[in-house]
């Protein structure tokens, strides 16, 4: 149909502009912050239009690169108090660099009452600008997922204990290590990731999230968090990198109060087990000394670089302490972003040789890698400790190891 | 609970409801498929849809699409549980739903919008939202103007006036 002519239908919605504001509104969320404001000059009807979207996403590499870093943080302090306290459902930030402004803009963005929250600054490490609430906690009754990514989080900040219905949060590549900010805590927090932060080397973070059903705790640097109290955590991925803290060593825990609990103590009503160790020797039996007993644990998936050293007695301390295991599969691969494994080997349990030692509900052991190396024969070794012996394999049809 | 469940799942998806569009179209559908709108879930709850369920400001063409998208996705919902079952029709979903909305024209895609809203079916408001977003990124004012049928009703010393007051937005 040629543009401008378009005939009036039975139903009376032909053209943009037949649609109600609300409308109109929703359609300009989808839109870059800036092209939504830059539709004021269309037509009387649209100049004040922006200003109710609730949806503001707000990207500096939208913009061209010759705008200055100064221009483009001048539209978003003008954007945020032209448009006032209109209510928002979403406000997704994305820069590089550092600016003073982010707590105001964040504080703005909870005040309008705001659903989902996301800031995503790009920074180099060391630099990441700082998140601080004017010491004291955040205060929201709408803000139901929070997604924080490249910056220092100061102060109460961690404190979420006023954000009645905040369910999600995720935390990445951000500093974790302010003295002031000691404790993760929220009773509504179902869904924590934290992926590539860096805690503190003299305290361990609390994370107090007794609602917690989903746990990720990834490539963290430092001291690893202890936990009060997180009984119906399900599912968990937890990630060790060389950086991370206290895994090499048996952790001295002085310096936090009686109610805590360690990581594998906090991981231990999980029915799902992500393990991935990147760059290190995964040798957990110091921490895991007093390895706990996985009591509903069903699934365990344990991913090793090929660099990493896995550390047998610890993988077979934790099979030992799955009674109700029943999926177990070990990953051997180059590096963190990975291609397919080009071997995969099945094998099953074998009831005839049953061995006490593990769970006799484990139905299915899988080993994915690129090469079967020496460490990947140790381990087909370990597991044929178990009685798991016979292995199918799409590279080689079957493999017994005796 | 369990109740409920067994009967749900005895003919497909339990009882039926109509819906009847506003030239009196019929069309049969599940409570499980018609609850994905968030008005007709309400009149479920309230026990009003005994006798079918009048759409006077939708007509039957666009009737159509929507109950062919609610049909699509309603194993969408049932299967949110069941990741792994989610997981093999996504595909599909993603391709019938970027060929539902490439293939309107104009003022079908703005009534399709309108039912949406009404109906209050908020993944179908947000893709046909999306793209209308999506032909409006990247044009000057003027080539919206014309993309989108709309009059400015503006003097060019009031253009040029809005455009000072809002040159933070502007990279000229």
């Amino acid at each position: 149909m040629p543009p401008g002519k378009a005939p009036a239908g039975d139903g009376g919605v032909d053209r943009l502009g037949d649609l109600p504001d609300e409308v109109l509104q929703h359609i300009l969320g989808f839109l870059p912050a800036q092209e939504a404001v830059q539709t004021c000059v269309l037509a009387r009807r649209w100049r004040h239009l922006w200003k109710s979207v609730a949806t503001l996403c707000i990207t500096r590499w939208d913009w061209k690169k010759e705008v200055s870093k100064e221009k483009f943080l001048n539209f978003v302090h003008s954007l945020l108090f032209h448009r006032g306290r209109a209510p928002m459902d979403k406000f997704d930030l994305n820069l590089s660099g550092d600016t003073h402004l982010l707590s105001i803009w964040f504080r703005e963005a909870a005040m309008c009452q705001a659903r989902v929250i996301r800031l995503n600054i790009i920074n180099s490490w060391g630099s990441q600008p700082e998140l601080d609430n004017l010491n004291l906690p955040v205060v929201s009754r709408h803000l139901a997922k929070l997604q924080l990514s490249g910056v220092k989080l100061m102060q109460s900040f961690l404190n979420f204990s006023s954000c009645p219905v905040l369910e999600h949060l995720e935390i990445v590549h951000c500093d974790l290590s302010d003295s002031n900010a000691r404790k993760i805590s929220s009773l509504s927090l179902k869904h924590l990731y934290i992926f590539r932060c860096n805690f503190s080397r003299t305290f361990h973070t609390q994370i107090y999230a007794p609602n917690l059903v989903y746990l990720g705790l990834v490539y963290y640097m430092n001291r690893t968090p202890v936990f009060e109290g997180v009984p119906l955590l399900t599912e968990a991925v937890v990630g060790v990198a060389a950086e991370s803290g206290d895994w090499n060593a048996c952790p001295r825990f002085d310096d936090s109060n009686t109610n805590s609990c360690m990581l594998p103590e906090a991981l231990s009503q999980a029915k799902k087990l992500v393990l991935e160790v990147e760059e290190q020797d995964f040798n957990f039996k110091m921490y895991w000394q007093h390895c706990p007993t996985f009591s509903k644990l069903k699934t365990l998936f344990i991913s090793v670089c090929i660099s990493a050293i896995l550390d047998f007695e610890g993988l077979s301390c934790i099979l030992r302490h799955s009674p109700v295991l029943e999926i177990l599969t070990l990953q051997f691969h180059r590096s963190e972003f990975r291609q397919k494994d080009k071997v995969e080997m099945k094998g099953s349990y074998s009831r005839m040789e049953k061995s006490s030692a593990i769970s006799e509900h484990l139905k299915i052991v899988a080993i994915q890698c690129d090469d079967i190396d020496d460490q990947v024969i140790k381990v087909l070794k370990l597991l044929s400790t178990f009685s798991i012996r016979k292995l199918t394999s799409n590279a080689i049809h079957s493999f017994c190891i005796s | 609970m369990a109740a409920a469940a067994a009967e749900a799942t005895t003919d497909g998806g339990g009882k039926m409801i109509i819906l009847i569009s506003a030239d009196g179209k019929r069309f049969e559908v599940t409570e499980a498929v018609a609850s994905q709108s968030q008005l007709i879930s309400n009149m479920i709850e309230d026990d009003c849809t005994e006798n079918g369920v009048r759409l006077p400001n939708v007509d039957g063409d666009i009737l159509t699409m929507v109950v062919d998208y609610c049909n699509m996705h309603a194993g969408d919902a049932a299967a949110a549980g069941d990741t792994m079952k989610a997981s093999s029709t996504e595909e599909e979903l993603k391709k019938f739903d970027a060929e539902l909305v490439q293939a309107l024209e104009n003022p079908v895609l703005f009534k399709l919008i309108l039912a949406a809203n009404f109906l209050n079916i908020k993944s179908l408001l947000d893709m046909t939202c999306q793209r209308v977003a999506d032909m409006m990124s990247g044009k000057t004012p003027e080539q919206m103007r014309e993309t989108f049928s709309i009059e400015n009703d503006f003097t060019p010393e009031e253009e040029a006036a809005i455009r000072q007051e809002n040159a933070w937005a502007f990279d000229d």
